[in-house]
């Protein structure tokens, strides 16, 4: 009994791991973007919504910080041949990327040196080709710097600052349905010197820019102007947004549909540099007075802000000044804060968690309002991580990743992560990353969509005592598939891409099927059938349809879903034949402060091991929450999975 | 005139790196890659054998060397050339430390249709100067293969480098002192230009130390015969320039005789000879004077990329002290080394800059105008004086300098704004509301400064300074004539011919005192200017207005030479 007992939970166990070593996180290992024997920094990344990555990066070889790209297409694999998008012998600055809802990306950057001009060069989605470069500011006027925004309509716009007997603000776009650029158009500025801005708009073309205003002789603002798509109207803010002493640097900007709008800046410098947020009250057309976004005296910078649907989320880097030189000087933190332009509360300073330390952080939204952070962690100051933190809409937080740890990642020599996140919520990053002596444009992707269901097949109708066919061609391009699951709706349920099922009674079912990949992320849709009665006994009964069998499948499929208070707990094992279906399999999970931990009771339905059990919480999360469930066993790899609803 | 050998730029730079006047030439001059101004740089090499009894020295060692910078739409030869000016590089500095200014000083020239050269003078101990890892490195256009070369080790392109020089292999230097200077910059001019041209067209100067050796060149008997004059060192130049330094008065022989009697110049000389150059330890080591023209290429490559050298600095007391001291942001993390400044982050520029800004450098005579940090937080810079102290001990504080305050992984990466962004951004202001710097403080451009650091087979500093060269200037200042000194005969000073100081308003020549006042000396005092600038700044200011310093200096020597 005990050697069975031993066997079966070994046989669970080894098939968890299967899945577990398949794929431990949701994020890939890394691959490589950029080619070997070219030594890079400063890879940047974008992706279209339908997951086509494509990572920048600037390299020496072949001439002064040339500007290379390359394409991983969305069905994966491998990237393609790196291109070079910059000219031979002109240094470019570190290029900024967006994509337009069609999926069409374009990088912009200046001369690093000289004159600074404005590049400018898109990716056709459809063709997979590289647009001519684009002067954006022409070749007279340089620019100061420059700000770069894709809207929800396909728009892409490019702001910058320049001189031209005056000090301007310019703007030119390019909208999702054409491949040139508009003229250059000029907004209300002012008289200031503008070489920082930042700019947004909504689904409605509503936009709202803010930049570093440095009048001659004057202190240093922040200055804002807003775009009526209604009226093809820009109009200056009368007051700053911020005056001095708040020096400012690194303006950011977000807008909501109705028109509300969040602006970020550092202000101060030295020690005392602070993250500072105003918000913009689209119904009264006010800006609240600066605040401190980290809420305490600690220094903080580097702020950005996205809206994503249901909140404007704001990530900033902290600092803690150091008294003990033995530790650092400075030892640095990320955290976030949301604000709901409803209420206009900002939540408190919360760790988008996992990393002790953290900094550089950037956020990354999709139409769908998931949220992807990108970030350099460390748990001890020494030994740098690329760290992801992803917020699908819906979460009550962000859950943390670690994508690639010390020795692999060379925040010194090749820069900071950077992140993107896809239609499905998908995320990507690159950072630098060492490999052998070179410094590559590293890759990993975080899978966080299900598969697609593709041919699924439910009978209409049928009757009574039929053996009817059902079949499903399940998608990842991913992570492996798990298991496909039926519900025939009148109790019972199969598993398998294509199965069969035989209706015992006369009546209109709801048939769901379910398909898992190795991570646990699922798509369910749903047919309805109607079921006849059985003909006479005289009457030839319909014939039967071929049956497919299922498929023999290793990996578990754990199935989390969150109803109320419940916690239901289902994994399912197709054994091969003969192993027997015992053993512990442990599940725990945590909401608020309490850790929740069950054991899942094995029994075998048919060939599957099924593993079933509940967790009970003591209150119910929102409608909103997902829960992270673990599951482990002995000897087996860990793995974690998000709740569903139930 | 010598004769001639013309190479291609490659063939010879490599070859010069191997040896540095080809076998059976006198004179070498290779073109050096274009700078697109208008201008041609070259570098001449000379063979000039040091005298008999000289201990053992490496055969390039036989040979003197200097930038050549003319206008590219000039003569060819440099006699018909409006005017020469020649200029000796300061303490622990070499040619290139002057090619900017020198590029500027032609282009100038230029501009008034004048077409004149200027001669940035290499001292003999940079033949010691190993600069094979460098040059492969440019040409691979990565300064990784330098580092590779010089601090790990490895073979490149064939060779692998022989370390530091250390030891016997600088015993020879214990013999180049003042006297084999001079000697050698009135070999260099006597041999590339005539007596006739000298004397009416050729302008003699320094940078910093460049100054009293300029004059100490004054002075000197050179055939040791008082009877004739015509080979003394006044009489050798139309006039006289300093670029932040002054020039030594006239002598006064009754003094002169009383200190000769000491032998003072040879009892030092002597007391040192276990010391053959001055950065045989640290803080400033030849080792560490190795890493900075590589930090100086990887700017000129890639000025906002991040600095891949800061992590792999060497961890020994060479650089652990001479980073201490330039980076450390007060006493307690000069002496702990914590945090460490390898954990740093840092663009390329930043780093370089680092070392030589005059908003970050605890040292007067190396700081240069080359603009701000930004990226990052700057605490005031306490060590090893006070942040806004007065000039201390002749070589620290006299400015408001700022320090890295943030280390580690997750630390913001420090950058860097050019010296013209210093004027269109807001001031980097200190705890006291009142900014770092001004824009008229900035005055060099870091990548044009960057491309002169990292050099073209030579140097901007100088990594085996002679500590005879110390000795035998400290001895021929008290008035010391015995000895190798016998020779600095001549107490006229300049001769009575033109002077031009060229002081920089907040480097060294303020402190020297006011210049000698005549109608031949005319001193400018360049407003903002660092020790390093007058040899590096820009050709416009930060707010695009044009520079004074070129200008000034090719105005003088087009007057001279009228």
């Amino acid at each position: 009994m005990l050697r069975r007992t031993v066997l079966a939970a070994t046989t669970v166990a080894a098939a968890l791991a299967i899945a577990a070593s398949a794929q431990a996180s949701n994020w890939s290992d890394a691959i490589t973007a950029s080619a070997s024997g070219d030594s890079i920094y400063s890879p940047n990344i974008e992706v279209a919504p339908d997951g086509a990555a494509t990572v920048v990066w600037r390299s020496n070889d072949g001439g002064p910080q040339i500007l290379w790209a390359a394409t991983r297409p969305a069905t994966g694999g491998a990237f393609g041949t790196p291109e070079q998008l910059s000219a031979d012998g002109i240094g470019t600055t570190e290029p900024r990327m967006v994509s337009d809802t069609d999926g069409n990306i374009t990088v912009a950057w200046m001369n690093a040196s000289g004159s600074t001009y404005i590049k400018a060069r898109t990716r056709d989605a459809a063709t997979g080709t590289w647009g001519a470069v684009e002067e954006i500011n022409g070749t007279v006027h340089p620019a100061n710097d420059f700000g770069i925004s894709a809207n929800p309509d396909g728009t892409v716009t490019i702001g910058w600052g320049t001189y031209d007997n005056e000090n301007l603000l310019r703007m030119r776009t390019k909208s999702a349905t054409s491949d040139t650029w508009s003229a250059s158009r000029e907004i209300p500025n002012g008289e200031d010197s503008i070489n920082k801005l930042a700019l947004a708009f909504n689904a409605h073309g509503d936009g709202v820019v803010v930049w570093r205003a440095y009048p001659n002789g004057g202190g240093v603002e922040l200055r804002g102007a807003r775009y009526s798509q209604a009226t093809d109207t820009w109009t200056e803010e009368d007051a700053p947004l911020a005056a001095e002493p708040d020096d400012v640097e690194n303006p950011g900007v977000a807008i909501d549909d109705d028109g509300n709008a969040v602006a970020v800046w550092t202000a101060g410098q030295n020690l005392d540099v602070t993250s500072r947020h105003v918000e913009l009250d689209a119904a009264t057309g006010e800006w609240t007075t600066p605040a401190n976004a980290a809420t305490t005296s600690d220094p903080s910078m580097l702020a950005n802000v996205v809206w994503n649907g249901r909140a404007f989320v704001l990530a900033f880097q902290g600092f803690i000044w150091d008294a003990d030189p033995m530790v650092a000087y400075a030892s640095s933190f990320v955290r976030t804060r949301t604000y709901d332009p409803v209420t206009k509360a900002w939540s408190a300073p919360s760790a988008p968690g996992g990393q002790l330390h953290g900094g550089a952080p950037e956020l990354h939204v999709n139409a769908d309002g998931d949220i992807l952070l990108s970030m350099i962690g460390t748990a001890d100051l020494q030994h740098p991580q690329v760290a992801v933190s992803t917020y699908l809409n819906g979460a009550d937080g962000f859950t943390p990743e670690t994508i690639l740890a010390t020795d692999d990642f060379d925040p010194w020599s090749g820069g900071v992560p950077h992140g993107a996140i896809d239609a499905a919520g998908n995320g990507y990053a690159t950072f630098p990353q060492t490999v052998g002596s070179e410094i590559r444009a590293g890759f990993s992707f975080g899978d966080y969509s299900a598969p697609v269901l593709g041919g699924l097949s439910v009978p209409e109708t049928g009757v009574v005592g039929q053996d009817l066919a059902f079949s499903v061609s399940p998608l990842d391009a991913w992570s492996p598939l798990g298991l496909t699951a039926w519900d025939y709706g009148d109790g019972t349920s199969g598993t398998g891409s294509a199965t069969g099922h035989v209706y015992r009674a006369a009546g209109t079912y709801t048939v769901t099927v379910t398909a898992s990949d190795a991570l646990g992320n699922q798509a369910s849709e749903t047919r309805t059938i109607t079921i006849a009665s059985a003909p006479p006994a005289n009457e030839p009964a319909p014939a039967p349809q071929p049956r497919i069998d299922p498929p023999k499948v290793l990996a578990p499929v754990i199935e989390a879903r969150l109803n109320g208070k419940t916690v239901t707990l289902t994994a399912n094992v197709t054994l091969r034949s003969g192993k027997s279906c015992s053993g512990k399999v442990t599940a725990t999970t945590k909401f608020g402060t309490t850790t929740y931990r069950t054991s899942l009771k094995l029994g075998k339905v048919g060939k599957t091991c099924v593993g079933t059990g509940t967790i009970k919480l003591k209150k119910s999360p929102s409608t909103r929450t997902k829960l992270r469930v673990t599951v482990s066993a002995k000897s087996i790899k860990t793995r974690t999975l998000t709740t569903k609803r139930a | 005139m010598s004769s001639r050998l013309l190479l291609s730029p490659l063939t010879a730079l490599l070859l010069g790196a191997v040896c540095a006047v080809p076998a059976g030439a006198a004179r070498t001059e290779t073109v050096l890659p274009a700078r697109g101004d208008g201008t041609v740089v070259s570098l001449v090499r000379l063979a000039a054998p040091m005298p008999a009894g000289i201990p053992a020295h490496p055969p390039e060692c036989d040979t003197l060397s200097y930038l050549r910078i003319r206008s590219a739409s000039g003569p060819v030869r440099s006699t018909q050339a409006a005017a020469v000016l020649v200029s000796m590089p300061g303490i622990l500095a070499g040619s290139e430390s002057m090619e900017i200014t020198g590029r500027n000083t032609v282009r100038a020239a230029a501009a008034s249709g004048k077409k004149i050269e200027f001669w940035a003078l290499d001292r003999r101990s940079n033949c010691l100067e190993d600069h094979w890892g460098l040059l492969q490195a440019r040409a691979a256009r990565n300064p990784q293969v330098a580092f590779d070369y010089y601090f790990a080790g490895k073979p490149v392109g064939g060779r692998t480098f022989a370390g530091i020089a250390s030891g016997a292999r600088l015993g020879w230097l214990s013999r180049v002192g003042l006297a084999q200077t001079v000697r050698d910059e009135i070999t260099v001019i006597t041999s590339e230009l005539p007596e006739s041209y000298r004397t009416k067209r050729l302008l003699c100067g320094g940078h910093s130390l460049g100054g009293p050796l300029t004059g100490a060149l004054a002075a000197w008997d050179f055939d040791g015969n008082p009877a004739t004059t015509t080979d003394a060192g006044y009489k050798q130049c139309a006039g006289f320039f300093t670029l932040d330094t002054r020039l030594p008065g006239p002598g006064d022989a009754n003094n002169q005789a009383i200190v000769s009697a000491l032998g003072l110049a040879d009892g030092l000389a002597g007391a040192v000879s276990g010391s053959p150059t001055i950065t045989g330890g640290p803080p400033f080591s030849a080792e560490v004077f190795q890493i900075v023209p590589i930090l100086g290429l990887a700017t000129e490559l890639a000025p906002d990329a991040p600095s891949a050298l800061i992590g792999q600095l060497p961890r020994n007391d060479n650089f652990n002290s001479a980073m201490g001291l330039l980076l450390s942001r007060d006493w307690l993390q000069a002496l702990t080394g914590t945090p460490d400044i390898r954990s740093l982050r840092a663009t390329n520029a930043a780093a370089l800059a680092s070392v030589f800004d005059d908003n970050s450098s605890p040292i007067t005579i190396l700081r240069a105008g080359l603009g701000l940090p930004g990226g990052a937080p700057v605490a005031p810079k306490e060590f090893p004086v006070g942040w806004n102290a007065p000039v201390t001990l002749g070589v620290f504080g006299g400015s408001r300098l700022g320090a890295p305050a943030a280390y580690g992984p997750t630390a913001p990466s420090y950058t860097w704004r050019n010296w013209r962004q210093v004027a269109t951004d807001p001031p980097l202001l200190a705890p006291d509301r009142q900014p770092y710097s001004t824009p008229t403080n900035e005055v060099t451009d870091v990548q044009e400064f960057a491309r002169a650091v990292s050099g073209d087979d030579v140097d901007f500093l100088e990594q085996y300074f002679p500590t005879r060269m110390v000795t035998d200037l400290a001895a021929f200042g008290f008035g010391d004539r015995s000895g190798t000194l016998k020779d600095a005969r001549y107490n006229v000073g300049v001769g009575g011919k033109p002077v031009l100081n060229l002081d920089a308003a907040r480097g060294l020549a303020p402190a020297m005192g006011a210049a000698p006042d005549s109608a031949a000396v005319r001193t400018v005092s360049l407003a903002g200017f660092s020790h390093l600038d007058v040899g590096t700044a820009a050709d416009t200011t930060a707010t695009g207005q044009p520079a004074p310093l070129s200008r000034e200096l090719a105005a003088f020597a087009l007057r001279v030479a009228r």
